[in-house]
């Protein structure tokens, strides 16, 4: 257990020092604060009165449709696919595959709770300071869709790392991985049937947390969102523990 | 070890694959009203009562009665409407009979003729109305989940979708927003032709702060799956330039009935009373 927990950490420090990832912990912060500083101050806004717990949704909805997948894509695209490149991917460590790979998987995972927790600091406290109509009342439901969020995006995690195994060239696995990923965000438009097979159409399942829940959709989603981790992590680990060292 | 992993894939594999297959499998009241709508269309005849409402801080801005017979197989309709504002309220009648639409007016002794056969909106749309249907499926997802059905004990259903506020998506409150926002700025230019044909509703002049409130939508679905009523409620809250609050409330209620046993009578109308009516006027 202590190794998994000190290759996490190791992990996750090879990805901090990556410019990709400041950046994007940046944007965490940053977005958020200029779109709360820009719906205050636009003209528009002043005849429209859009609920501010709204806009928070949409800033959530950006980020875990676009900018967290990305960061996953290019964080899986580091410590897989790039570091099988230059041949550190699979060094003597005392360590085992199993734990090698599952402390890589969780340290991505960590991170982009880290950016979704981070980004959500931001939107409450600049909802607090530039919204005229903020309650605090709206803070746990908020919290709530933000850590509820966390769980399709390990599927994404999870999904991401496999496509990284299977290729072999990082350039191709990052634009790989970002064009299919626009693929199975547009098919359903074409092919209805289709979407609730992709793991993309869960990203924004907190949206149905709000109101009625139905027990039976619950079930359902758990489920498919349970099943389809352990798939995608059970490949990618047999693609990983196939590598020559 | 190679055994163990594909036992997991096997699995996993299958529960994803069951778990999608019952996700899709779920029939929503959605799924519902969607058949029901178009199961209402393809009626061959119905009697449909009509009545729209706009309140301005529960004060009747707007109102009409309308009674309308349809029969397709015919091709015969009639339409009888009372509109009535603060102020004044008109009665009219229209009938569709020999292809086009005939208009007469209370207190007027023209009738007047209107014809349909330019319109250029009556091309076959089958193909481009699948693909607007599956956008519509997969852009309300999350909407979907929202709504409800009840059965009632005579074996209708009713289903109800109440949103609120937040619930309300940013896009659909920021566009109606806009939307109202302009039709004020028209309701301003017009304003000085005033028409004496069509009775007009007086908007408050909105101007800051609007936003959609509410949006409920209720419908009853009797047991062959026609729509047996319908009610849309939209409140829209917004504030003057002297920063008077305003609650705009529309109000659109559909009662049909007789389905596929209306009977619609061509009415006689005298040729010498028509007079050409010209949209482009």
């Amino acid at each position: 257990m202590n190794t998994i927990k000190a290759n996490t950490l190791n992990e996750m420090q090879k990805l901090l020092t990556k410019k990709g990832t400041k950046l994007f912990l940046l944007a965490s912060v940053l977005i958020p604060v200029l779109t709360k500083i820009l719906v205050n101050n636009l003209f528009l806004t002043d005849w429209m009165a859009l609920p501010a717990e709204n806009i928070n949704m949409t800033l959530l909805d950006l980020f875990v449709t676009i900018l967290i997948p990305l960061f996953i894509f290019i964080a899986a695209t580091d410590l897989f696919t790039r570091e099988g490149e230059r041949g550190t991917l699979l060094q003597v460590r005392p360590i085992s595959r199993m734990e090698l790979f599952g402390s890589k998987v969780i340290a991505i995972s960590i991170l982009s709770l880290f950016i979704l927790l981070l980004e959500w600091t931001a939107v409450v406290v600049s909802s607090t300071v530039f919204d005229k109509a903020f309650e605090i009342t709206a803070i746990p439901s908020s919290i709530g869709a933000f850590v509820v969020s966390w769980f399709p995006i390990l599927v994404l995690t999870a999904f991401a790392v496999m496509l990284a195994l299977f290729v072999h060239s990082s350039v191709l696995a990052v634009s790989g991985m970002i064009v299919l990923y626009l693929i199975m965000l547009f098919i359903p438009y074409v092919l209805p049937g289709s979407l609730f097979f992709l793991p993309t159409a869960y990203l924004d399942w907190y949206m149905q947390w709000f109101g009625n829940v139905s027990i039976r959709w619950m079930i359902q989603t758990v489920t498919y969102l349970c099943s389809s981790f352990a798939l995608f992590f059970t490949v990618g680990y047999y693609m990983f523990n196939r590598k020559e060292a | 070890m190679n055994k163990k992993l594909l036992a997991v894939i096997g699995i996993s594999g299958t529960l994803m694959l069951g778990s999608v297959y019952s996700i899709s499998a779920n029939t929503s009241g959605y799924d519902l009203y969607k058949d029901a709508l178009k199961k209402t269309h393809t009626a061959e005849s119905a009697t449909l009562n009509f009545n729209l409402n706009i309140e301005d801080n529960n004060k009747s801005l707007l109102s009409s009665q309308s009674i309308f017979k349809s029969d397709s197989v015919n091709q015969v309709n009639s339409i009888s409407t009372r509109l009535a504002n603060e102020t004044d309220v008109s009665s009219m009648n229209m009938y569709k009979q020999d292809g086009n639409w005939y208009l007469m007016k209370d207190g007027l002794d023209t009738v007047y003729k209107m014809d349909t056969s330019k319109n250029p909106h009556h091309s076959n749309t089958a193909e481009l109305k699948d693909d607007v249907e599956n956008l519509i499926d997969v852009m309300t997802k999350n909407l979907q989940q929202q709504i409800t059905v009840a059965e009632k004990k005579n074996g209708n259903h009713l289903i109800d979708l109440d949103l609120t506020g937040k619930e309300i998506p940013l896009s659909a409150n920021a566009l109606s927003t806009l939307m109202i926002k302009h039709a004020v700025m028209l309701q301003d230019k017009s304003d000085s032709k005033g028409s004496d044909f069509h009775i007009k509703a007086k908007l408050p002049e909105l101007d800051h702060d609007i936003t959609v409130k509410q949006v409920k939508l209720t419908a009853e679905v009797n047991k062959d799956n026609y729509i047996k009523q319908q009610t849309v409620k939209v409140i829209v809250t917004g504030k003057e330039k002297q920063d008077t609050s305003h609650e705009l409330e529309l109000t659109i209620n559909l009662d049909a009935s007789d389905y596929n046993q209306t009977i619609v009578t061509p009415v006689g109308i005298s040729a010498d009373k028509v007079v050409e009516f010209n949209h482009g006027k």
